[in-house]
């Protein structure tokens, strides 16, 4: 019954993907970011459902009479770039289990996507309706997470789905929060606000639920990033604050004994067998500086014990040894086992012409009231973005979607501003004073 | 359970994906349908006061002139 449910919804959106490529990419984001399949369990549940998105949204470039074209901006040649390391690296990686080929699979449609996203979303409306799209594909697994632990009054415990771990899962839901915050304070629909607010809310318990310290850490972050974004600072700091009562009322004792481990993280196996992971990949790295390892070479047990073998030529930091296959336990040390020094260079690169493409947005938006909606996206992004860079540094996401969706809308909403806007030129402090009084030079006076 | 709420979900998706598709030939300012309709400028406290006053009384030119 849920499938033929489903399937009408997903048939019925088909004639706007094929007629917009903008709803198409809509259709392909939601299906890369909600993963329908783990929530079906009948004749749906095998359809390949991203393909189809794909494919409607390929059309829909052809159909669509808007005839946009996609620009190159600097983030999407690093994203290209990024890719054709992964495409060297894994040509020459070290796996043979199937998981680098799944990996490179979803890198090179993520960056397809992206490119495709430059030539549909140039609007406000578009950014807009993207914001929602991400908003309650990636929110409602959080928000679900959150409602069946207050159901089960936090006994519910979550287990791994095809989105990842619980801390896949944490950070994932804490890179909506704050867009979701946005999407209450803009919408107009009243129903709809609430509906927005209840899901950041359901949003927070999920955090909380995932029982991810990683997570906890980005809670606290994302809290104290809004507060001091937030025009009204008093009113923000009462309601974290009653939160973080309500916390630590309700919240269960296994809970509050597992975040109390994270100011003993040397004593926590743990975080220590992190570490270890962290040390092998750089392992990898040092041998193959150039191409690293592939795509998760050391999830091949046969990989992972060639290098243990070497693990004493980092001696000097102080780590238990290691058993088995194992992940790397941080976006950029994974990404620097995978890509060696190249890649790793290419993601930090990405990421900071994320923050690059930020100031140029609030640079545009400054002093024009009518812009305020484009800056304030802008600073929801911002924390978006801090708040991977921080928890994503104890959690392997280095080729999570939303990351790479979310830095194309930024460079999406800058190009929108560069079309729609002049830039404003700052006014430099003393220019009364310039004026008032000449250059040496100027009055001819000169030496 | 939570079958409803991720319906739910998917319903809002479609119709913002037709939400999008029915405003693409919008201009700038013009009129946008009012499902998923968004604030043009940024939403302030004092905007918020000012429109529930305004609600609560009549507006200039609203009630029928006295003059002969």
């Amino acid at each position: 019954m849920r499938d033929i449910a489903f399937m009408l919804l997903f048939v019925g959106t088909m004639p706007a993907a094929l007629r917009y490529v903008h709803a198409g990419t809509m259709l392909w984001v939601w299906t890369a970011l909600g993963t329908p399949n783990q929530y079906l369990y009948g004749f749906a549940s095998d359809l390949p459902l991203n393909k189809i998105a794909v494919a409607a949204t390929a059309i829909g470039i052809f159909v669509d009479k808007t005839k946009r074209k996609p620009y190159l901006d600097a983030h999407i040649v690093l994203m290209i770039l990024f890719l054709l390391q992964g495409i060297i690296s894994f040509s020459v990686g070290l796996s043979n289990l199937d998981r680098p080929y799944d990996i490179l699979d979803k890198m090179t449609k993520i960056t397809i996507l992206c490119v495709i996203m430059t030539m549909a979303n140039r609007e406000r409306i578009q950014i807009h309706a993207m914001a929602i799209i991400v908003c309650v594909g990636m929110g409602i697994h959080g928000s679900l997470e959150g409602i069946k632990y207050v159901l089960s009054g936090g006994a519910h415990q979550i287990e791994p789905g095809s989105l990842g771990d619980n801390n896949y899962l944490a950070l994932a839901t804490l890179m909506v929060m704050p867009l979701l915050v946005y999407l209450y304070n803009y919408s107009a629909s009243v129903l709809l606000r609430l509906s927005f607010a209840g899901a950041a809310l359901a949003c927070f318990v999920g955090v909380v639920a995932t029982a991810s310290r990683g997570g906890f850490i980005g809670l606290v972050m994302l809290g104290g990033f809004l507060i001091l974004r937030s025009r009204r600072k008093v009113l923000s700091l009462l309601m974290m604050s009653a939160l973080a009562v309500g916390l630590l009322t309700f919240a269960p004792e296994r809970w509050q004994e597992r975040m109390d481990t994270i100011g003993s993280a040397e004593q926590d196996d743990s975080f220590m067998s992190r570490v270890s992971s962290w040390k092998l990949h750089t392992i990898v790295a040092l041998d193959r500086p150039l191409v690293g390892g592939g795509y998760s070479p050391l999830e091949d047990g046969r990989v992972s014990a060639v290098y243990r073998q070497q693990f004493d030529m980092l001696s000097f930091i102080p780590s238990p040894p290691l058993h088995g296959p194992l992940a790397a336990h941080s976006s950029y040390f994974q990404v620097l086992g995978d890509l060696g020094f190249p890649g790793l260079f290419l993601f930090l690169a990405i990421l900071l012409t994320g923050f690059r493409n930020i100031t140029k947005i609030r640079r545009r938006t400054r002093g024009n009231p009518s812009l305020a909606w484009a800056d304030d996206l802008a600073i929801v992004f911002k924390i978006t973005l801090l708040v991977y860079m921080i928890s994503g540094a104890a959690l392997s996401a280095t080729y999570s979607e939303i990351l790479y969706i979310m830095l194309t809308q930024i460079s999406v909403l800058r190009r929108h501003l560069e079309e729609t806007t002049a830039v404003v030129q700052p006014v430099p402090k003393f220019s009364r004073h310039a004026q008032a009084v000449p250059l040496a030079g100027a009055r001819g006076d000169g030496f | 359970m939570e079958i409803f709420p991720y319906m739910l979900s998917v319903l809002l998706v479609a119709l913002a994906i037709y939400w999008s598709g029915g405003n693409t030939t919008r201009k700038p300012g013009g009129p946008m349908s009012n499902l998923f309709r968004y604030r043009e400028t940024r939403p302030t406290a004092s905007s918020r006061r000012s429109r529930t006053a305004q609600a609560g009384t009549v507006q200039p030119g609203t009630a029928a002139s006295r003059r002969p």
